[in-house]
């Protein structure tokens, strides 16, 4: 049981996580694989927060050592998926962009060809 | 060496050359280039050709420098990119009903006269796009700048691992190609990836390509306008990112 004697930053940081998760379920009702990806994350935020000394567990079984050490790695690789999939979020944004702007500009052509050839 | 128009029309047997001009649609990407544009233009005009100018968001006065001279004139609301200037182009020319599209740049560094070169192959139905190469003939490979020559060689690689094809040239942005070309190849990269993307789409269309010896016209003001090797690793990232989002 003694797991379960909350510390204080166990106090701040679940509540904050939980919130997020709500969120994040609701924002992502559109994107079902993006939401299974994000909520196992935070799901896994959840159960180190709650079992910290399991990380060190897991960190030994993988030759890591310290559990400290794993959590950075997995948050450095989450960082970059998140940094390229936002990448390509905007790529897609551009996109659309473009076409609208292209399309504009296709309709509001200048056809100035009945203008006498200054040449 | 280069022969002049008449000289040229000689040789097109089959093809009349007031004829095939007029339905030759020049594609001009222009972003603020108003200092060069204009006699880049009247130059085509004079030599019968049908110009379009695609104004990439030009911050100057490239809409006002233009508007006395008989083109079509379009104008993107926001700077794009070169790529997606040249589309738009292309979608105006298909409208238009072009019959022949020439890629051409609007800082005056391709020699008009070698526009007959670059088009036989696709008069005489040997080829559906034409690519101009710098590096066919002695005489282009010399003007080439050293440090340029590198970075192109370095693009020629970089099209080989996207593409499969080995050009002669990277990203020369003298083309030509016929109305199979015109309807077939569209371009999604914004940037100076679109050369790249071009074989591509040749590639994906199994459309006949030739490469044709041209001569670029360095100047201080192209070579500050060029493709540096920043924007050469800006290509690849686009490149491969455009990979992993398929």
């Amino acid at each position: 049981m003694e797991y379960f004697q909350f510390k204080l930053i166990q106090w701040i940081l679940l509540p904050f996580l939980l919130l997020l998760m709500g969120i994040f379920f609701q924002k992502l009702r559109r994107q079902p694989r993006m939401r299974i990806l994000v909520m196992g994350i935070m799901l896994a935020g959840v159960f180190f927060l709650l079992f910290p000394d399991s990380s060190t567990l897991i960190a030994q079984e993988l030759g890591i050592g310290r559990g400290v050490d794993l959590i950075i790695y997995l948050s450095l690789l989450g960082l970059t998926v998140s940094c390229v999939l936002l990448y390509l979020r905007t790529l897609h944004l551009q996109e659309q962009l473009t076409a609208v702007v292209q399309r504009q500009a296709v309709q509001e052509a200048r056809d100035q060809r009945s203008v006498e050839k200054n040449t | 060496m280069c022969l002049n128009l008449n000289q040229k029309a000689l040789i097109l047997p089959a093809v009349n050359e007031q004829e095939w001009q007029t339905r030759t649609w020049v594609i001009i990407p222009s972003y603020n280039e108003a200092r060069v544009v204009r006699s880049v233009v009247v130059e085509l005009l004079h030599a019968g050709y049908q110009v379009i100018v695609v104004d990439d968001g030009s911050t100057d006065d490239t809409g006002r420098v233009l508007k006395d001279l008989s083109l079509v004139y379009v104008a993107h609301a926001l700077n794009l990119g070169q790529g997606a200037a040249l589309e738009t182009g292309m979608e105006m020319a298909r409208r238009l009903e072009a019959d022949y599209v020439i890629h051409f740049d609007a800082d005056g560094q391709h020699p008009l006269e070698q526009i007959p070169d670059l088009m036989e192959p696709l008069l005489r139905d040997e080829a559906d796009i034409c690519l101009g190469s710098r590096f066919l003939s002695q005489e282009s490979r010399g003007a080439v700048p050293w440090r340029r020559r590198w970075t192109l060689q370095v693009g020629r690689w970089v099209n080989y691992l996207f593409t499969g094809y080995r050009m002669s040239d990277a990203h020369n942005g003298f083309r030509a190609m016929n109305r199979k070309a015109l309807h077939r190849i569209r371009l999604r990269q914004r940037g100076r990836s679109h050369a790249t993307e071009i074989l591509s789409e040749i590639k994906r269309h199994q459309l006949r390509w030739r490469e044709v010896a041209v001569q670029i016209v360095y100047t201080p003001y192209s070579q500050s306008k060029g493709t540096s090797w920043q924007d050469g690793l800006e290509i690849v990232s686009d490149l491969m990112l455009r990979r992993m989002k398929k």
